[in-house]
């Protein structure tokens, strides 16, 4: 059965990317808009990774990244932000993310990081 | 405004656009407008800029580059017609830029967040600042077309 990544943006442009990449991997994607969202379709998903952006209306990436880890303190979250300040990566590592991937995204960069941790 | 500010942001589109779409902007003019300027423009993504600066900066381009932003993201999945997926690829590039721009000036000691983009486009529309501000507008070239880059800082230069 292929692995299932949650791919959380608020961008349309960066979930289609996303989804295309994964899709064409042969991994199955759920797709969420904002940090809300992602908490509640983890919970009824458990995919076995997560792409989350920060920046996003209703809940930024970084709180929506410690509501996951309270449902699933084994979840896979890699960050995929615009936002690559010093300060922005710490907060999203100290929250509990794996990996920090900074936008424009490059397509090879973001599997190879996917595939690190999805084995 | 600091000429290190203004060129944190020129480096940033450079950066973000070879990254993008591989494409060379390149600078072909620079206006300054001490008592600010209306914008003629197609489409603007505007972006606000808080914390050690305060301002907004501008990114404005016409249709067709929206559609190869969008192309280019979409690593080549061609898009071509003006919709929410074009739409969003120019926000998307607004973000990229500003948040390049702010590593950059984190580095140079300003530490700043941008906002949320939102995207304007018409025919024949004027953006104007209330209150006027100085303004810089740098013009650049492409493979792809014309792009512009408008700054508008309140801020005096950091000692």
């Amino acid at each position: 059965m292929s692995k299932k990544i949650l791919v959380v943006d608020d961008a349309t442009i960066m979930r289609l990317m996303l989804k295309h990449l994964f899709e064409n991997n042969e991994f199955t994607v759920v797709e969420a808009v904002n940090g809300k969202e992602a908490v509640e379709l983890y919970a009824a998903h458990k995919p076995d990774l997560v792409t989350m952006d920060i920046t996003m209306p209703d809940m930024d990436g970084i709180t929506a990244v410690k509501e996951i880890l309270k449902i699933d303190p084994q979840a896979k979250i890699i960050m995929c932000s615009a936002m690559g300040q010093v300060d922005k990566v710490k907060a999203a590592v100290m929250a509990g993310a794996k990996s920090f991937l900074v936008k424009p995204l490059q397509p090879e960069r973001v599997l190879a990081t996917v595939k690190q941790f999805l084995g | 405004m600091d000429s290190r500010v203004a060129n944190q942001f020129i480096m940033a589109s450079i950066e973000v656009f070879r990254k993008v779409g591989n494409v060379s902007l390149k600078k072909t003019g620079l206006e300054y407008f001490p008592g600010g300027h209306k914008i003629s423009t197609g489409i603007a993504t505007i972006l606000g800029v808080t914390g050690d600066l305060k301002g907004q900066f501008i990114i404005t381009l016409d249709e067709s580059i929206s559609l190869k932003i969008a192309t280019a993201i979409l690593m080549g999945v061609p898009v071509t017609q003006y919709d929410e997926v074009a739409e969003s690829a120019v926000c998307e590039i607004g973000n990229m830029i500003g948040g390049e721009a702010s590593k950059l000036l984190q580095e140079e000691g300003y530490k700043c967040d941008i906002t949320v983009p939102s995207i304007v486009k018409g025919k024949e529309m004027e953006i104007a600042f209330y209150p006027a501000a100085p303004l810089f507008m740098i013009h650049f070239s492409c493979e792809w077309g014309p792009i512009d880059l408008i700054l508008r800082f309140d801020n005096k230069p950091k000692a």
